[in-house]
C-alpha cells in the first residue's frame, strides 16, 4: 500500500467546486510536491488528508501517524520552545524524544524561549520539530516556508529534505514555489484549472522551464530563478 | 522608581490646590475639610479602633465577595464560551441582568437577605461577576481557530483541547476582566454599604454626611481611593507576570 494514496476526491465549498475527482498518490519514502498558483485548492487537498477538512466524495488513505506543518507555525504563545515541541508527546517514549528533535532541528540553544522572542524560520523549525513528536511515517507540509525570507528557506529546505530522508519518511508538500519543488520533490504534481485537477506529473530533474509552462506561464524564462541566484552566490 | 514619582505629579498638585482654597477662605471648612484637618480625624479614627473596624469590614466584605463572584463567573463563563447551545441558552438571560443598574438590587436584595453581611457580599458578588464572565467569555470566543486545528490534528480530547488549549489562550481575557471585576467591587460595596449598615467605608461616608463631618467624609473618601488603587496595582502585577508570553504593547520590553 502507498504511504497516501486518494481517489476521486472531490470538494466544494457552496456552489464553487475546489476539485473533483482527485487522484494522487505517494509512494514509501517518497517526497511529493502539490504545486499549483496560490488559491487553486491545493491547501485543501492537504486539509482534506489532515482531518480538518471534509472531501463531499471520493477515498483516502494516509498510512500511520501523520505530522503536519502548517504555512504558520502556530505554536503556542503561553509554551516555551520545549513545550510546544512536547505539546503532542503522548507517552513517555515521545517525551523522551523532544530534547533530541529540538537539537535536530538545530534549536537546543532555545530551548527555553517563547515564540514571541523567534524569528519566522525558527518558529518553523519548532513547528517540524513537533510535526514529528509522534514519530510519523508522513508528513503534510502546507507551505510551510512561504513566510520565511529566501536565505533562511533555502537551508530550511535543504533541512527538511535531510530529515525526510534520514528517517525514511513519506512526505506531501503544498507549494507555490516552482524552485522549492523542483528542489525537495522526488515527483511533482502540477494542480490547476477550475475545479482543479491534475494537469502534468514531473519527475526530479525535469526542466525549469517545462515545469513553469505546465503551470500556465506563457513566458517561463521571464520567472526568475531565485534559488540559483542563491547559490551562484 | 522615577515613572512612579510621575505618578505623583498630580496627587501633589490637587493636595496643594486643596490646602489653600481651605487655607486662605476661599471655601468654608464645613463644606470642604482642610488637608490638615482631614489628617486629624484620620488619627483620631484610627486611634480609637473605629476606622480598623471599619476598614476591616469593608476589606473583608470585597474580597468574599469578589471570590464568590469570580468564581461563579469562571464556571459560567467556561460552560458559555465552549458551547454554543449553552450560550444560546444562558447568555441572554444574564445580558439582560447586567443591564440593571448596581442600585437597583439593592431593595430587593435586603428583602431577600436583610441586612447581614450575606446581603452586601452578595451586592458586591454581582458587581463583580460580570466584569469577569463577559470578558472570559469573550476571549474565549476570540482563541485563534488556527491554534484549535492544531489541537484537532493531534487528535486531542474536548477536554484536552479545553484545558490546554483554549484556557491558556483565554486567558488575557479572564485576567483583565478579574481587575475590572475588583474595581466594580468595591464600587458596589459603597453602594451596599451607604444604604444598610452599621459599618465599613460606606458606613463611615453616610455617617459624615448625616451628621456633617467633612473631613470624615474625606477620610472614607481617602481610603476607598487607596484600596481601590492597591487592588487594581496588584491585580495589574499579577496580570502582567502571568501574561509575559503575550506579544502585545502591554508587555513590550
Amino acid at each position: 500500500m502507498k504511504a497516501i494514496e486518494v481517489r476521486g476526491l472531490s470538494k466544494a465549498f457552496g456552489e464553487h467546486t475546489v476539485f473533483s475527482k482527485l487522484s494522487l498518490h505517494v509512494g514509501h519514502g517518497e517526497l511529493v510536491a502539490l504545486l499549483g498558483p496560490s488559491g487553486c485548492g491545493k491547501t485543501t487537498v492537504l486539509r482534506c488528508l489532515a482531518g480538518l477538512a471534509k472531501p463531499d466524495a471520493g477515498w483516502f488513505n494516509v498510512k500511520g501517524e501523520s505530522g503536519i506543518v502548517f504555512q504558520e507555525p502556530r505554536l503556542f504563545g503561553w509554551l516555551d520552545v520545549r513545550g510546544n515541541v512536547a505539546f503532542a508527546a503522548r507517552t513517555p517514549e515521545e517525551r523522551a524524544r523532544v530534547g533530541e528533535l529540538i537539537e535536530l532541528v538545530g534549536l537546543s540553544a532555545a530551548t527555553e524561549k517563547l515564540p514571541k522572542e523567534l524569528s519566522g524560520g525558527m518558529a518553523q523549525r519548532v513547528a517540524l520539530a513537533r510535526s514529528l513528536v509522534r514519530n510519523p511515517q508522513v508528513l503534510l507540509l502546507d507551505e510551510p516556508f512561504a513566510a520565511v525570507d529566501a536565505l533562511r528557506r533555502y537551508e530550511l529546505q535543504r533541512q527538511l529534505r535531510a530529515i525526510v530522508e534520514a528517517r525514511a519518511l513519506s512526505a506531501l508538500i503544498v507549494t507555490h514555489d516552482v524552485d522549492e519543488a523542483l528542489f525537495l520533490a522526488d515527483r511533482i504534481l502540477v494542480l490547476g484549472g477550475e475545479p482543479a485537477s491534475i494537469r502534468t506529473e514531473l519527475q526530479q530533474g525535469a526542466d525549469r522551464n517545462e515545469v513553469l509552462a505546465a503551470l500556465g506561464s506563457a513566458t517561463p524564462e521571464l520567472v526568475p530563478d531565485r534559488r540559483a541566484s542563491l547559490e551562484s552566490r | 522608581m522615577r515613572k512612579f514619582w510621575l505618578g505623583l505629579l498630580v496627587p501633589l498638585a490637587l493636595l496643594a490646590f486643596w490646602w489653600a482654597i481651605t487655607a486662605f477662605g476661599i471655601v468654608k471648612t464645613y463644606q470642604l475639610a482642610s488637608p490638615v484637618q482631614v489628617a486629624r480625624e484620620l488619627v483620631a479614627l484610627f486611634a480609637d479602633g473605629t476606622l480598623a473596624g471599619d476598614l476591616s469590614a469593608s476589606i473583608l466584605r470585597v474580597i468574599c465577595g469578589f471570590a464568590i463572584g469570580c468564581a461563579l463567573a469562571c464556571a459560567i463563563g467556561v460552560v458559555v464560551g465552549l458551547s454554543r447551545t449553552a450560550e444560546r441558552i444562558i447568555d441572554p438571560t444574564l445580558q439582560a441582568i447586567r443591564a440593571v443598574p448596581s442600585l437597583a438590587w439593592v431593595p430587593l436584595i435586603l428583602l431577600w437577605l436583610g441586612i447581614g453581611e450575606e446581603a452586601k457580599i452578595t451586592l458586591v458578588a454581582i458587581g463583580a461577576f460580570f466584569p469577569v464572565y463577559i470578558n472570559f467569555v469573550a476571549g474565549i470566543h476570540n482563541v485563534d481557530r488556527k491554534l484549535l486545528e492544531v489541537a484537532d490534528v493531534f487528535g486531542l480530547s474536548p477536554v484536552q483541547r479545553a484545558r490546554r488549549v483554549v484556557l491558556p489562550a483565554a486567558s488575557p481575557g479572564l485576567l483583565v476582566g478579574m481587575r475590572i471585576g475588583f474595581t466594580q467591587a468595591w464600587l458596589f460595596l459603597v453602594a451596599a454599604e451607604l444604604i444598610a449598615s452599621t459599618k465599613g467605608l460606606g458606613y463611615l461616608l453616610m455617617q459624615g454626611q448625616q451628621i456633617t463631618r467633612p473631613d470624615q467624609i474625606l477620610v472614607a473618601i481617602l481610603l476607598l481611593a487607596l484600596c481601590g488603587k492597591i487592588t487594581e496595582s496588584a491585580m495589574r502585577a499579577i496580570e502582567h507576570r502571568s501574561l509575559r508570553w503575550t506579544d502585545t504593547l502591554r508587555t513590550a520590553p
